[in-house]
Formats: C-alpha cells, sequence, structure tokens
C-alpha cells in the first residue's frame, strides 16, 4: 500500500468553495478536460495588462481536482501568462521526479506531496492548471 | 468437490503473501481477473519445453507446440458446448475479435444497411461500428434500455428492420452486472436475414456456456478476464457464417497457395489467424478454462450470488438513513453476474477506489468503465464505482470492503 493522500489539508482544500462558482463578467474562460476519467475544469479570469486579477472556477472531478482548483485559486493572483505555465512546470517537475533527481514542491502546492506517488492522479492535479492556460492561450490568439 | 473458497484462494499465489496472510482484496475482475497456479504452471511448461512455432514446423518441438495449441482450441470448444473446434478462432482479446467481424462483416455492408446495438454496450462494442458509419454509409440503431441499464431484448422486433445486417449485444453487461435475456434475439435477427453477435466477455468467466443454445451467429471473449493470460481472447463463430466471412488479416499462417500476385487461403479457423498467434497465451486459456471447467458449478454460483447479495444488502445498509448511495441495478431476482457498480452521492467514483486501495488494499474499478454512454444515459456523468467479484473472494474481502466504503463517507463526505 502507498501513502494515503486523503489526509486532513487535501480534504480541507477540497470543501474550500470561496472560488467555486463564476464571475460577474470575467474577461476571458478555459476549459480543460481529462478524457482519461471525463473530469472538466472551467475556469473564469478577470485580467488587466495581462495579469490574472481573480479566477473562479467550475469543476466536474474528483477530490484531488477540486482542492487543486482550490489552492491554484488561492494563490494565482498577480499571475501572467509565463507565470502559469512557470508554475505548472514546477509543479510537474516535483510531483514526476523520484530518487535523487527529486525536486521540491513549491510551498503552495507542497500539501500535495502525497500524491507524488500516484502518476495515475497527477493530471487530476494539473487540469485546473491546464483549464487557465487554455484561457489565456485563447487571449493571446485573439490579441 | 464441495465448492470451497478458501482451498480456491490456495490455487492463486498472488493472493499469498510472504507472511501467510493475505492483504490483498482484489475485487477488479471484470477487468483482468488473477490467474492461478494451473495457468502460470501451464504456460510456464510450454515455454520451458515445448516453444515453437506451431503449424508448420518439422521437428519434435514444433509438434508438440502445435498440439498442445490446438488442444486449447479443443478446450474452449469443450467449454462453449461447441462440437467443432474449427469454430474457434484465437484472437489477442474482445475488442479483436468485434474488430475483426466489424471489419469483415462491415465489406459485405451497403449504404442504408443497419446495425442493431445497445446503450449499454462497451466501447469495444460500439466505436468499431461507429467507424463504419462514414466507411460505408450505414446507420446504427439502438434497443432500448430501462432505468437501471438494462437492454429491453424483447421489444427487438420494433427495432429491426429489413435494412438490419448486423445485431451485436452484449451477453452480459460489465456495468450492471446484468445478464441480457436472448430468447427472443436469435429467430428475431435470423427471420431478417441479419447475424447475430454476442459479446460474452464478461459472461465466460463465470462457468461454461451452452453457445448453441443461444441461438448467435459469433461469440467473443478474452482470456485475461476468464483466469486466463492476458493478449488472448476468442472469437466463435457458426461454420456456415464463418464460410461467409473473408478474412481481414493476411500474411503467414492463413495461406493455402500463394502466387506474386494471388492466393488462396488456409482451411477455417487458421485463415482467421495470420501470423504466429499467441500461442502460449493460448495454452495457458485452454488452461484456464479447463481449471474453471473442474469447479463445483452450482457451488460456484451459489457462492458468487451469495457474495453479490451481501455486497448489495450492505451497500443499501450503508445508505439507509442518508441516501447517498445509489446502486445502478441492485435487482437479483432477474439473471445477473456478480458485478455491482454504485455510486456515493458527493465522492468521485477515482477518490473511493483510491482510498479503499490506500487505506485497505481493496482493488475496485472507478470511472465509465469503458461504457460512457451507458453512464450518461443513467446520468452519472462521473462514472461509477464497481465491484466485480471472482471465484476466490471471500465474505471477508465484502466485509472489509463495506467497511472501507463506511470510513470512505465517514471521511470524504
Amino acid at each position: 500500500m502507498t501513502e494515503d493522500i486523503y489526509q486532513d489539508p487535501i480534504i480541507r482544500l477540497s470543501k474550500q468553495r470561496e472560488h467555486d462558482g463564476f464571475l460577474d463578467s470575467p474577461d476571458i474562460r478555459g476549459t480543460a478536460d481529462n478524457p482519461l476519467c471525463g473530469d472538466r475544469v472551467t475556469v473564469e479570469l478577470d485580467i488587466s495588462d495581462g495579469i490574472i486579477r481573480h479566477m473562479k472556477y467550475q469543476v466536474r472531478g474528483c477530490l484531488l481536482t477540486r482542492a487543486s482548483c482550490a489552492n491554484l485559486a488561492g494563490m494565482i493572483e498577480g499571475v501572467d501568462i509565463s507565470g502559469i505555465h512557470r508554475l505548472r512546470n514546477e509543479f510537474n517537475r516535483a510531483l514526476s521526479s523520484q530518487g535523487s533527481d527529486r525536486h521540491e514542491f513549491p510551498p503552495p502546492v507542497a500539501v500535495f506531496s502525497p500524491v507524488a506517488p500516484h502518476k495515475s492522479r497527477h493530471s487530476c492535479l494539473l487540469l485546473p492548471y491546464d483549464a487557465v492556460i487554455d484561457a489565456m492561450d485563447a487571449q493571446v490568439s485573439a490579441d | 468437490m464441495a465448492f470451497d473458497p478458501r482451498q480456491i484462494m490456495k490455487a492463486f499465489p498472488i493472493l499469498e503473501s510472504g507472511t501467510g496472510k493475505n492483504t490483498l482484496h482484489y475485487l477488479d475482475n471484470a477487468a483482468t481477473a488473477q490467474v492461478p497456479n494451473a495457468v502460470i504452471n501451464a504456460m510456464v511448461a510450454h515455454d520451458a519445453g515445448r516453444r515453437a512455432n506451431v503449424k508448420r514446423g518439422i521437428h519434435r518441438l514444433a509438434e508438440s507446440a502445435t498440439a498442445a495449441y490446438e488442444n486449447a482450441r479443443e478446450s474452449v470448444a469443450r467449454f462453449i458446448g461447441v462440437q467443432n473446434p474449427a469454430e474457434i478462432i484465437f484472437t489477442s482479446g474482445t475488442t479483436h475479435g468485434i474488430n475483426l467481424l466489424a471489419h469483415s462483416l462491415g465489406n459485405t455492408l451497403k449504404p442504408g444497411d443497419e446495425i442493431l446495438l445497445s446503450p449499454v454496450e462497451h466501447h469495444s462494442n460500439l466505436v468499431p461500428w461507429q467507424m463504419l458509419q462514414d466507411r460505408f454509409g450505414i446507420h446504427i440503431n439502438f434497443l432500448p434500455m430501462d432505468d437501471n441499464g438494462l437492454i429491453d431484448t424483447g421489444s427487438i422486433t420494433e427495432y429491426i428492420t429489413p435494412r438490419t445486417r448486423i445485431v451485436s449485444l452484449s451477453h452480459g453487461s460489465n456495468v450492471t452486472g446484468a445478464l441480457t435475456d436472448t430468447a427472443a434475439l436469435g429467430d428475431a435477427v435470423h427471420e431478417h436475414g441479419a447475424v447475430l453477435i454476442l459479446d460474452g466477455a464478461q459472461v465466460i468467466p463465470h462457468g461454461p456456456v451452452d453457445l448453441p443454445a443461444l441461438k448467435a451467429d459469433f461469440y467473443v471473449f478474452s482470456g485475461h478476464k476468464a483466469y486466463g493470460p492476458s493478449g488472448i481472447g476468442v472469437l466463435w463463430g457458426r461454420m456456415e457464417q464463418l464460410e461467409k466471412v473473408s478474412p481481414v488479416f493476411s500474411g503467414g499462417e492463413m495461406i493455402g497457395d500463394v502466387k506474386l500476385l494471388t492466393s488462396t487461403y488456409a482451411e477455417i479457423p487458421h485463415r482467421f489467424e495470420a501470423g504466429t498467434p499467441p500461442i502460449t497465451q493460448a495454452v495457458g486459456l485452454g488452461a484456464a478454462l479447463d481449471w474453471l471447467h473442474r469447479l463445483d458449478q452450482p457451488g460456484l454460483n451459489r457462492h458468487l450470488m451469495t457474495l453479490t447479495t451481501q455486497v448489495i444488502n450492505g451497500l443499501q445498509h450503508l445508505s439507509v438513513e442518508s441516501n447517498a448511495i445509489r446502486i445502478i441495478h441492485p435487482a437479483m431476482d432477474t439473471g445477473r453476474l456478480p458485478i455491482i457498480s454504485f455510486i456515493v452521492r458527493g465522492i468521485h467514483p477515482h477518490d473511493v477506489c483510491q482510498f479503499l486501495s490506500d487505506r485497505y488494499d481493496i482493488a475496485l474499478r472507478g470511472g465509465f468503465h469503458c461504457a460512457q454512454p451507458l453512464h450518461e444515459q443513467l446520468g452519472l456523468p462521473e462514472g461509477s464505482t464497481r465491484v466485480s467479484l471472482a471465484a476466490f473472494n471471500t465474505q471477508e474481502d465484502v466485509d472489509i470492503l463495506l467497511e472501507g466504503i463506511a470510513e470512505c463517507m465517514r471521511i470524504l463526505l
């Protein structure tokens, strides 16, 4: 048996509802699907000068996806498009690295370190990041 | 000998830990069942003592390997009540078998022809037919199902038409566990000049089947769900139907006489087994079905239905106050398989599975189980959690499962 991922901090995050829902008039919207399990995250963002000011999300997915949505929404203010890519890459690298090549989890996502051994669940955590990138990419294309 | 699951467990090395105490509670048999020593030993003995290519080698090992391969075909024939082993075609699994039929039968279809399926089908009995729509301009129609996901086969006369060429249905659902009532199918299909294909992937693992009585024209199943190895499966066809079907895979082993521009084909079944077949896997499948065949069948069935009832009753008990659990097909008074799918409202199926794996070493399946349309029609967009039982499962497995689900609900809800 591997490390239990259902630890209190992750469960608490999954039950946060502060950013769950809709913005009144979002500047951009993005969606990411996980075709393996049917999970879907839709994000709505207020942005100005390419900087994210506020995020809300709707999620159909597992506890990990909901926890990751809440976590990301709580730290995304002030991030631009390169920043969201950097956050995702650092998170993914920490989840995927092993042994002597192990990368530390950045503090904002360290709560998810028990998920690292469960490779099939990494995509659950990264889905909200992909939804934000989808929204930001669409805006860049439109610009 | 009376059926004793404790004795059965001893035949499965994966269930025996170094301490002699089993910690694994394997309830994902509808995806892949575990293999008994009889299968492992048969495959090791084959590769250690008979490994060679089959059919054409002129040496001792080749003849021995060919005999073992053909003996496996005879084991399959005995298991499914078929007199002629030549009607048994080895494939890589159910998906391969249905694709073989879709491509070969597809070549005979004309624009406007119809195929009749059901919403219950596994993706492997859905997508191959979808691919024919664009290629041949055919239409796919669906028999209706009820709120529990049961196929209404009694209504086939309303849905089959003079243009229907193929009716392809699950013999037993990998989600609901419901056995399909086939009584009305065969005659109705044949009166319309169509062929009946049954997907038996979930039925074969639970005991011998009398295929001729089903009046099907083709029947497909996999080895890995029937205590056998992966990479092997069976396509059975009535000889008169197989004679009408052209091979879709070609190359060595399936030919008669080859010229630069033309070839003749080998006899059935070899014309449908192009290339070197999965020989060791076929030997393993033969050993698996022989092993299963030797069990006390009424005892095995009673055991599995007792455990199924306990799972269903236990889930209903956990849900009495909260109404948190929905079982997709809870009925025990119609023919069913030891497969139970359910949702815990408010907990994603993947979380149920992960929680029970992490804390109890229970193996379940969560998600769509390759039956996304069924789940969506049942209003289950996140899929379900599936318990699927096998001969080696015990009362202890069920007790720990229910204890784990109760804790999962207590902590995650």
